[in-house]
This record gives structure tokens, sequence and C-alpha cells, in this order.
């Protein structure tokens, strides 16, 4: 997955254009109209086998392999300050040449100028219900302070009792998206909203922090899709925030 | 920004210049006792030119062999893995504590003991470019500090552990952006 800021010019930057990388601190913010993460099709189909030297690609477009005449290079070379092979330039322009680009079929999460979330294109939204009346967190621009980040790991693979070594692996294991933001109405609140997308498991799940400036005993609501659930907090200002953490659906 | 470049650092290799690892050969352990103890690094950007992202909230844990918190060491049935971490704030190896699955895992702590702005803890490698020590080989150097994170691992097998071969992953893990 990568991130994709859309802004309101109708500007769209990439984290990644032609194998060369956004630095997502350089964003111009104040532009953005949507910022989400979305699968490009690059992730997780290559299949290699070092027996055969063979690669074997689940995302190339059959229509546009057709018209290729045989004998293309995809070239891989070796980064050895940042110890990965990398296609190169001309490579990678082949490449997306003959990937398949349905953007329909990709999973995708982003948020726009209203706060609102679109999982998959199904809507996600928080409210907060109090005394039978419900303030929805949304439509109070801007929505620029942007959480992104991603989690990776590193580790050793291996057995007790063996004379096989260990294996290294490292990669990503999911990705979070979300801002922070102020709401003012009858009390203040501020969220922290960030929807965090496992790979392993495409699972993604809520992970929000609620303060308020005064004390309260209301509920949470979480609406995705046409589904509603309930939370009940007591928000308390000068205490830490409160954290929910739900699963919100699986892609 | 760039994403960390991270490296295992084996400090006993090389007649004790240290280099880097994906091997950590707990060996042969009996049931009721302790493998030896290995120390590791962790590093970010070792002697890098160009600036990566800081590892934020860097922690240490177990998985078993696809990566869940499954037997027989990630769910501490047969054995656990335990860590002691090296913290730069007080200059002393931390107790030894088990690490499993989601539910037990250690922070790693930079050598420095550095807390960055808007941080509460040490748990963040540094990924900048040197200054000081641009290759990153003088060790006690502060800025190079930043950048590693020392632990020593054992692996513990229980007495009712089975014989034979046992099978888990040692997992940093971290954020970026």
């Amino acid at each position: 997955m990568i991130w994709r800021a859309i802004y309101k010019d109708g500007t769209i930057i990439n984290e990644y254009e032609c194998g060369k990388e956004f630095n997502f601190l350089q964003l111009d913010k104040e532009q953005i109209d949507k910022f989400m993460i979305i699968e490009t099709g690059n992730e997780g189909i290559v299949n290699f086998s070092v027996d055969n030297g063979k690669f074997n690609f689940s995302n190339l477009d059959l229509r546009k392999l057709e018209q290729l005449t045989g004998g293309e290079k995809l070239i891989i070379e070796y980064d050895k300050d940042k110890q990965n092979f990398k296609m190169t330039t001309e490579s990678l322009e082949l490449f997306k040449k003959i990937k398949l680009e349905e953007e329909a079929v990709m999973d995708k999460i982003e948020f726009d100028q209203t706060g609102k979330f679109y999982i998959n294109g199904q809507p996600f939204h928080l409210s907060f219900e109090l005394n039978g009346k419900d303030f929805e967190f949304l439509n109070q621009p801007p929505y620029t302070n942007i959480i992104h980040k991603k989690q990776g790991y590193t580790e050793f693979k291996g057995k007790r009792n063996s004379d096989i070594p260990y294996r290294r692996d490292d990669g990503i294991a999911g990705y979070y998206i979300g801002y922070e933001k102020e709401y003012n109405s009858d009390s203040q609140f501020k969220l922290s909203l960030v929807l965090y997308y496992d790979v392993i498991f495409k699972v993604v799940t809520l992970q929000c922090k609620i303060w308020a400036n005064k004390m309260i005993d209301g509920k949470v609501v979480l609406h995705f899709g046409e589904n509603q659930h309930q939370i009940p907090v007591t928000l308390i200002p000068h205490l830490p925030p409160v954290y929910l953490e739900r699963i919100i659906t699986r892609l | 920004m760039p994403a960390p470049i991270v490296l295992w650092w084996d400090p006993t290799l090389n007649d004790g210049d240290g280099g880097p690892t994906s091997t950590w050969n707990a060996g042969t352990v009996d049931a009721d006792s302790y493998s030896a103890v290995k120390e590791l690094w962790v590093f970010n950007n070792k002697g890098g030119s160009e600036a990566v992202s800081d590892m934020t909230n860097v922690f240490v844990t177990t998985k078993d062999s696809n990566g869940l918190d499954g037997g027989p060491v990630a769910d501490r049935s047969q054995a656990v893995v335990e860590v002691s971490m090296w913290n730069g704030a007080s200059g002393t190896w931390k107790s030894w504590k088990e690490i499993y699955g989601s539910s037990a895992t250690e922070d790693v702590l930079n050598a420095a003991g550095w807390v960055a702005d808007g941080d509460t803890k040490a748990n963040r490698i540094s990924g900048m470019v040197n200054p000081t020590d641009p290759t990153d080989t003088n060790y006690s150097d502060p800025n190079t500090m930043k950048k590693y994170a020392k632990m020593k691992l054992r692996l513990h097998v229980f007495e009712n552990a089975t014989a034979g071969p046992m099978s888990w992953k040692t997992r940093v893990s971290y954020q970026y952006t």
C-alpha cells in the first residue's frame, strides 16, 4: 500500500512515483482535499522461485502482455546503501505499463475534508450522544493534522535443538491513517481518530483517543455503512484521554 | 522520508569489532534449562549518508512461525524468550523479562537513553546521518548511541517441554512515517 494525497486543485501526489519517494512531511497539508492509503497492486504479488529462476507476477494485464514482442527485460539491481534489490527506473516504467490498473478492485481507506472516512467506499465516522442529542464529529474543516505511519517489523525465525540457522525477515505489518481534530459544541472535544489496517489479517481497527474540557457521561457512536455501535464513556478533564479500540471490518 | 534501514549487529563477531548478523543459534537447550545469552544490537541506518525515518515505539516480542501468538514459545506453553535491555539513561542492564506474543512485550530503548521531543520514553531509534561519527563505529559517541539499541536474549525451556526442534520468531516492531 502507499499513501496518496489529492489536493484541492486536483493534483495527485503518490508516496511513490516511478520508484521515487515523496516525503510525507513535505506535503502541503493545507491544500489536501483527500488523503488515503491504497493498495496499488504492487505488493504481495510476486512469487520468485530460486529453483527455476522464474518470477510469477499475479497482477499483470493479459491484454497488455499480448502486445509485448518477447525479450523485454526487467532489470533488478542491488542498492548497497539501502540493502535491497530494486527495479531500474526504465524497468519500473515497463512494469507499470503491463500491470493491471483496475483501481476499483484495490483496497482503499480514505478521508476527505468533511472528516468522514471511506473504507472501500463504505462511510465511517464517529458521533457523541449526550442526553439524547447526537453531536457528529464531522464537517469542521480543515482536517489537515494528518496521522500516517507504518507498522514495521524485523525478526529472526528459527528452531531450538536444530542446526538450521535462524532466518531474518523484514516487512510492514500494517498502516495507520487518520487525523487529530478539535470540535466545539456545548463542550470542547479533542479527537485523535486513527484507522489501523492490518496487512496480515486484512482487518481495519479503530484506534481513537478522546478528550473533553468538562466531565461528560455519554456514548461514542460508531457509524459504519448502515450500522451503528455505541460505546459508553466518561470523559474527565485533566485525566488521560479515553482510548477506544474496536475492529471495524475486514477488507 | 525513506523507511528505516534496520541492521542486526552481533558485537562479538570479528574479534569483538562486531558485524552484521542474521542468526541467533540458541543451539541445544535441554528441558528445564536456559540457553546461552546472546547479545544483539539493533541499528537504524548504520553509517548511512542519507537520513531515514526514525523507528518509533519500538518493542520486542516473540511470534510463532506464522506471525501469530501461538506455541510453543509465543504462547509461553513450552518455553519463553527472556530479554534484558540496555538502559542508556542509567547505564545498566535491565533485569530479565519474559516476552511472548501480544501480551508480554518489552520496550527497545536506544543506547543513549535519548527521549525525543513529543516522546515519553526512550524507545526511539534515530535514522539520522551522524554528524559526529559518520560511520557509526564509535559506539560511545552520543549521536551513535541514539541510532542503536542493545539487548541480551536467552531461551528458557520449561520442564514440561517436548524434546526436539522448536520454532518461533523474535520480532522487533516499530512505527515510522
